[in-house]
C-alpha cells in the first residue's frame, strides 16, 4: 500500500497569556490511500488541533508548529510556504467541518461556495464549473441541484447544509479528506447517511480519510484503524480490531467502558475519573496517571515510550513493560468487551 | 523501545488518591471581582480613570485655587493671554506674538508694531527674514501684555476672556457645571429606562405591548429636535437642559433592560431557580439584577459623554445656558468668536472638553470589555 | 416584506402627526410674536399683523390650517424676512446642507471601513493599535472642537484652504473634514469588531480549506458579512450629521440649513424653526425607513424570509 500521509513527531503550540499550551506533544501516524484512519479522545485531547495543523489552518500566531514533519506524498508540508499551501488545500487535501450551521458562509450561494476551488484550483470556466457543482449535488444527494444551487444556506437544513460541506470539501477529488466530527451536530437517521456518504464516495475516489470523532459506534463504523489521543499525545494506535477486542492502554479501557451499549446485561457504564490536565503545565510523566488507578511509581516520573503489541498495534503505557505486573482490565470492562465481541461478531464478518 | 531501561523498582502500584494534580489552583472569583480584576488590566480604561479623577478633582478645588471670581468682569484686562510663573517655555508667558510678512522690509516690521498698537516700550522685534533672498520680508512681534498693562503681579494661568474675567475659574466652573449636567442626566435616564424597561419585560403580554408601541413612536422623533423644541419652551438653565437631555435619553437604557430581561427569563438557570420554588424576589435579586446590573453600568458610562456633547452642542447653537453661567460648551463657543487673534479662549474649554471625552469613552470601552468580552454596542 | 412596508410607513405617518401636532402647540406657549420684534405698532396695525399671520384666529382654526398649509407643503411665512415662505427659504438653503453632509458621510465611512479593514487584519499589531487610538479620539473630540482646530490650523495658520463661507470647492474641505471625522471614527471602530468576529467564524476556516488566498477570505467572505451589521449604523451617523451640520455650517458660515436655523433661534423666527424641526423630522425618518429596507436587500437572510 502507498503511504498518503506520514506524521512524524508533530509539536503544536498556542501562545497565550497565561504561557505555552503545548495542544500536541509529539504526534506519530501515518495513513496509507484508501484508508480510513479514526482518531479519537476526549475533548481537549489534540484531536482537531492535530488535523488542522496537517492543513496549517491553526490561526498563526498565537498557534505555531513547534517541530516535527509533516510528509505528504513525501513532500514537508511544515517546510511549504502559505501560498504553497493554498495550493494544496481543498485540491489534495480538504476537510469537512464539525457543525454544518455555522461553517457555510450566510452571504454567498451555495453553488458558488462549492465553485470556488473548481475554478481556483482545475482553472475550470463558469460554465464547466456549474456542471461540476450540479454533478456533486447530486453526489451527496441534494435533490433538485439545478435550483438548490441558487439557494443560500439558511434555505437549507443542517443535513442538508452538511451535505454541501461534503461537496465543498470533494469538489476536486482530494487525495486525503480530513472529517473533523462530521456527525455530531446531526441526527442520528442523518449521522448514518452522512457517514454512508462518506464511505461511497471513499470507494470511487480511492482518497485517504482522517476521521475525528469521540463516538465510538462511528469509528467501529467507518475506521480501518483508530489512534486514541490523550493530552495531546497518541496512547494507543492499531487497527480497529486492535483496539476493540485487544486494547491496551488503561484510558483505551476507560474509553470503550464508558460506551453504552445496546446488550442488557451490561447496564453498568464506567466513567474515567477526574479530567483531563492542563496543557499549559502538562504533568511530568505518563499525562493520564492522575486518572489511572493502574499508576505504577514509574508514570510518575518517566514518559512512557510507544510500545509495540503487534505489527499493526501500539500503545505507550507502562504497563506493557517487561517489569511491570501482570494486570487484567477489570471486571466490568472485560465483561463489556467481550460482551461487544459477541455483538460484532453476532454482526458478521467486518472489515 | 529496547533502550529503556528503567529501574524494576519503580514497577510498583501507587494510589492515586493522594495525587493533588486535580486539584484547581486558582482561587474562584465572584463575577465582579474577576470583572474588576479585568478593568484593571484594561490600560486605555485605567488612564481614563485616572484622567477624569484628575479632572473632577480641578473641576471641585480649581476655582479656589487663584483669588479671581467667575463673574468678575472687568473691561481693562480683557483678552489678556495665560501666563503661569514657571511654565514660559510652554507659551504660557503671558505675551502675544505676530508674525508679519510684507514685500519691504521696514513696512513688515511697521505692520508687525501697529498689530499691538504701536506699544513700542513692551514690543519686541526679531527679523525672520529680512527679505535678501527674494522672498518677503518676515518680522515677528512679540508684546509683553502683563507689562503693557503694568499687571506684571498678577498671574491669569488660562488668561481672561473678552470681558475680562478669569477663565482658569470659570473653565472649571464650567467643567462643574457640565460634569453636573451629564451625571444628572445619565442618572435620571437609568432610572426611567431601568424602571420602564424592568416593568415592560417583567409583565410581559398586553403591557409590554402597549409600552413598546409607545417607544416605537418616540425613538420615530429624532431627539435633536425633541431637545431643541424643550428648550424653546422652558427657559435655559442647568435644570430644562438636563431635562430636555433625558426626554428621550431613557429610551435606549428601556430596550437594552426589556431586552436583556426577557432574554434572561427564560435562560435555563432563572427555569431552575423557579422549578425549585425560588419567589420573585429572590430570582430578580439574585439572578435578574446581577446580570442585567453591568449592561446598566456601561450603557450609562456611555450616555455622560453624549450628555456632555449635547449640552456643548445646544449653547452652541445658542440654547445654552443663560450669561453670565459657565459651562464648557458656552466658552467652547465664546471661544470661536475670537479664535483667530485669541486662540487662548477657545484652547482650554475645548482641551478639557474633549479629555473629558476621551476619558470618558476609554473607560467605558474598557468597562464593557471586561464585563463581557463578547458583548458589542 | 409589503406588510412590513406599510406597517412601517403606518408608524411614520402616526409620528410626523404627532411632530407636526407637538411642535403647533408648543409654539402656541412660546413667549414672542412676530410683534415682540416690531414693538412701536398702534393697537389697529398689530390686529393687521396678527391677522395676516392667521393668529387673531381661535386656536383649533389656527391648528386646522396649520396641518392642511402643512400637508400642502406650506409651513408658514417667516417673521423675519418678509413674506419669505418657510418651504422657499429650506429649499433655497439645503443645497449646501445636503452637499456637506453627502460628502463627509461617504468619505467618513468609506475611511472609516478602511481603517476598521486594517485594523482588523493587522489585529493586536501596530496598525491597530494606532487605528483604535484614531477612532476612541475621533468618536470622543466633539466635531466643533476639531473645526475650530482646523480652522485655527489649516485655515488661519496654514492657510490651505478657505476659513470660512462657500462658493468653491475648497470652501467644503474643511467643513467636510470636521463634519467627516465622527462616521469615521464609528465605522472604523464597528467594521473592526465586525471583521474581528466574521474572520473567527467558521465559514471563514472553510474558506481557507478550500484554498482561497488571504485576499479572497478578507474581501469575498470576510467583507461582505461584515458590511451587513453596519448598515444599522448608518442611520445613526446620518443622524448624528444633521446635529453637526447645524454647529458646523455655523463655525465655517455655510449658508445652510442649519445655519438659518440657529439664527432663527436667536431670532424667534418661529415659522422657520417649526419648518426646519418638521423638516428633520422628516427627514430623519426617511433615512431610517431607507436604510432598514437596505438592511433587508443586502442580506439573503433577511430579504428572503419576508419574501417567504
Amino acid at each position: 500500500m502507498e503511504k498518503l500521509l506520514d506524521v512524524k513527531n508533530m509539536h503544536v503550540s498556542f501562545d497565550t497569556y497565561g504561557g505555552e499550551v503545548q495542544a500536541v506533544r509529539g504526534v506519530n501516524f501515518s495513513l496509507n490511500k484508501g484508508e480510513t484512519l479514526a482518531i479519537v479522545g476526549e475533548s481537549g485531547s489534540g484531536k482537531s488541533v492535530t488535523t488542522k495543523a496537517l492543513m496549517k489552518l491553526i490561526p498563526m500566531p498565537p498557534g505555531r508548529i513547534k517541530e516535527g514533519e509533516i510528509l505528504f506524498e513525501g513532500r514537508d508540508l511544515t517546510k511549504l510556504s502559505e501560498k504553497e499551501m493554498q495550493k494544496i488545500r481543498g485540491k489534495d487535501i480538504s476537510m469537512i467541518f464539525q457543525d454544518p450551521m455555522t461553517s457555510l458562509n450566510p452571504t454567498m450561494k451555495v453553488g458558488n461556495q462549492i465553485a470556488e476551488g473548481l475554478i481556483k484550483h482545475q482553472k475550470m470556466s463558469k460554465s464547466q464549473a456549474k456542471a461540476r457543482v450540479i454533478e456533486l449535488l447530486e453526489l451527496v444527494g441534494i435533490p433538485d441541484a439545478e435550483n438548490r444551487m441558487k439557494q443560500y444556506p439558511h434555505q437549507f437544513s443542517g443535513g442538508m447544509r452538511q451535505r454541501v460541506v461534503v461537496a465543498i470539501a470533494l469538489a476536486c477529488n482530494p487525495k486525503l479528506l480530513i472529517a473533523d466530527e462530521p456527525t455530531t451536530a446531526l441526527d442520528v437517521t442523518i449521522q448514518a447517511q452522512i457517514l454512508e456518504l462518506m464511505k461511497d464516495i471513499q470507494k470511487k475516489t480511492e482518497s485517504g480519510i482522517i476521521f475525528i470523532t469521540h463516538d465510538l459506534g462511528v469509528v467501529a463504523n467507518v475506521a480501518d484503524r483508530v489512534a486514541v489521543m490523550y493530552a495531546g499525545r497518541i496512547v494507543e494506535i492499531g487497527t480497529v480490531d486492535d483496539i476493540f477486542y485487544n486494547p491496551k492502554h488503561p484510558y483505551t479501557w476507560g474509553l470503550l467502558g464508558s460506551m453504552p451499549s445496546l446488550d442488557a446485561e451490561v447496564s453498568e457504564l464506567y466513567a474515567i475519573p477526574g479530567s483531563p490536565p492542563d496543557l499549559l503545565n502538562p504533568p511530568k510523566g505518563d499525562a493520564f496517571a492522575p486518572r489511572n488507578q493502574y499508576a505504577m511509581q514509574i508514570d510518575r516520573e518517566q514518559e512512557p515510550p510507544m510500545f509495540k503489541v503487534s505489527d499493526s498495534h501500539y500503545a505507550a503505557t507502562w504497563l506493557l513493560h517487561e517489569h511491570a505486573p501482570d494486570i487484567d482490565p477489570p471486571e466490568a470492562i472485560k465483561k463489556r468487551m467481550t460482551a461487544m465481541t459477541s455483538a460484532v461478531n453476532g454482526k458478521g464478518e467486518r472489515v | 523501545m529496547e533502550n529503556h531501561k528503567p529501574n524494576k523498582d519503580l514497577f510498583v502500584p501507587v494510589d492515586t488518591r493522594d495525587d493533588d494534580s486535580e486539584k484547581i489552583s486558582r482561587p474562584s472569583l465572584s463575577f465582579w471581582k474577576d470583572s474588576f480584576i479585568r478593568l484593571r488590566k484594561n490600560t486605555g480604561a485605567m488612564i481614563g480613570l485616572v484622567v477624569l479623577i484628575v479632572l473632577i478633582a480641578m473641576a471641585a478645588f480649581g476655582p479656589s485655587m487663584n483669588e479671581y471670581d467667575q463673574f468678575e468682569q472687568d473691561l481693562s484686562r480683557a483678552k489678556m493671554p495665560p501666563k503661569v510663573e514657571g511654565l514660559g517655555w510652554l507659551g504660557m508667558d503671558g505675551t502675544l506674538s505676530t508674525v508679519q510678512s510684507h514685500a519691504s522690509l521696514d513696512q513688515a516690521e511697521t505692520n508687525a508694531m501697529m498689530r499691538f498698537n504701536n506699544d513700542e516700550d513692551y514690543i519686541e522685534t526679531t527679523v525672520l527674514n529680512d527679505g535678501s533672498n527674494g522672498e518677503p520680508a518676515e518680522v515677528e512681534a512679540v508684546y509683553d501684555v502683563y507689562a503693557a498693562k503694568d499687571m506684571e503681579d498678577q498671574n491669569f494661568w488660562f488668561g481672561t476672556d473678552g470681558l475680562g474675567r478669569d477663565l482658569w475659574t470659570r473653565a472649571w466652573e464650567g467643567t462643574r457645571i457640565s460634569l453636573y449636567i451629564a451625571f444628572l442626566a445619565a442618572a435620571i435616564d437609568m432610572i426611567i429606562g431601568v424602571a420602564y424597561g424592568g416593568i415592560s419585560a417583567y409583565y410581559g403580554g398586553r403591557v409590554d405591548n402597549y409600552m413598546q408601541r409607545f417607544i416605537e413612536i418616540l425613538v420615530g422623533v429624532p431627539n435633536l429636535v425633541i431637545v431643541i423644541l424643550m428648550i424653546l419652551i422652558l427657559d435655559p438653565g442647568i435644570l430644562s437642559i438636563t431635562i430636555a437631555l433625558t426626554i428621550t435619553g431613557w429610551i435606549s437604557m428601556a430596550r437594552i433592560v426589556r431586552g436583556q430581561i426577557l432574554k434572561l427569563k427564560n435562560q435555563e438557570f432563572v427555569l431552575a431557580s423557579r422549578t425549585l420554588g425560588a419567589p420573585d424576589g429572590r430570582i430578580l435579586r439574585k439572578h435578574l439584577i446581577p446580570n442585567v446590573l453591568g449592561l446598566i453600568i456601561i450603557n450609562t458610562m456611555f450616555t455622560i459623554p453624549s450628555a456632555i456633547f449635547f449640552e456643548a452642542f445646544l449653547s452652541f447653537i445658542g440654547l445654552g445656558l443663560p450669561t453670565p453661567l459657565a459651562s464648557l460648551g458656552t466658552l467652547v463657543e465664546d471661544g470661536f468668536q475670537s479664535l483667530q487673534i485669541y486662540p487662548h479662549i477657545l484652547l482650554f474649554p475645548a482641551v478639557i472638553i474633549s479629555l473629558i471625552m476621551i476619558a470618558f469613552n476609554m473607560l467605558a470601552d474598557g468597562l464593557r470589555d471586561a464585563f463581557d468580552p463578547k458583548m458589542r454596542e | 416584506m409589503g406588510r412590513y412596508i406599510t406597517q412601517r410607513l403606518v408608524y411614520m405617518v402616526i409620528t410626523m402627526f404627532l411632530i407636526a401636532t407637538f411642535t403647533f402647540f408648543l409654539m402656541k406657549f412660546l413667549p414672542g410674536t412676530p410683534l415682540s420684534s416690531a414693538d412701536r405698532l398702534s393697537e389697529e396695525q398689530q390686529a393687521i399683523v396678527l391677522a395676516k399671520y392667521g393668529l387673531d384666529e381661535p386656536i383649533p382654526v389656527q391648528y386646522f390650517n396649520y396641518m392642511v398649509n402643512l400637508l400642502q407643503g406650506d409651513m408658514g411665512v417667516s417673521f423675519q424676512f418678509d413674506n419669505r415662505e418657510v418651504t422657499t427659504i429650506i429649499l433655497d438653503r439645503i443645497g449646501p446642507s445636503l452637499q456637506l453632509g453627502f460628502q463627509a458621510m461617504v468619505i467618513g465611512t468609506i475611511l472609516g471601513m478602511l481603517l476598521g479593514l486594517v485594523s482588523a487584519i493587522y489585529h493586536n499589531g501596530v496598525l491597530d493599535y494606532g487605528s483604535t487610538f484614531t477612532a476612541v479620539i475621533g468618536q470622543s473630540i466633539p466635531s466643533f472642537v476639531f473645526a475650530g482646530i482646523l480652522q485655527y490650523f489649516v485655515g488661519v495658520k496654514l492657510g490651505w484652504f478657505p476659513v470660512a463661507l462657500w462658493g468653491t470647492w475648497q470652501h467644503t474641505v474643511l467643513p467636510t473634514i470636521a463634519l467627516a471625522i465622527f462616521p469615521l471614527a464609528i465605522a472604523a471602530r464597528f467594521m473592526r469588531t465586525e471583521m474581528l468576529e466574521v474572520m473567527g467564524s467558521d465559514y471563514i476556516t472553510t474558506a481557507r480549506a478550500k484554498g482561497v488566498n488571504k485576499f479572497g477570505v478578507v474581501f469575498k467572505h470576510g467583507v461582505r458579512n461584515a458590511l451587513i451589521p453596519l448598515i444599522t449604523v448608518l442611520g445613526p451617523l446620518a443622524i448624528g450629521l444633521m446635529t453637526g451640520t447645524l454647529v458646523i455650517e455655523n463655525i465655517f458660515a455655510v449658508p445652510g440649513i442649519g445655519e438659518q436655523f440657529v439664527k432663527s433661534i436667536n431670532t424667534n423666527d418661529y415659522p422657520i424653526i417649526m419648518g426646519t424641526t418638521l423638516f428633520f423630522a422628516i427627514f430623519f425618518i426617511l433615512i431610517v425607513l431607507i436604510i432598514d429596507l437596505l438592511y433587508g436587500v443586502i442580506d439573503p437572510r433577511i430579504r428572503l424570509a419576508e419574501g417567504e
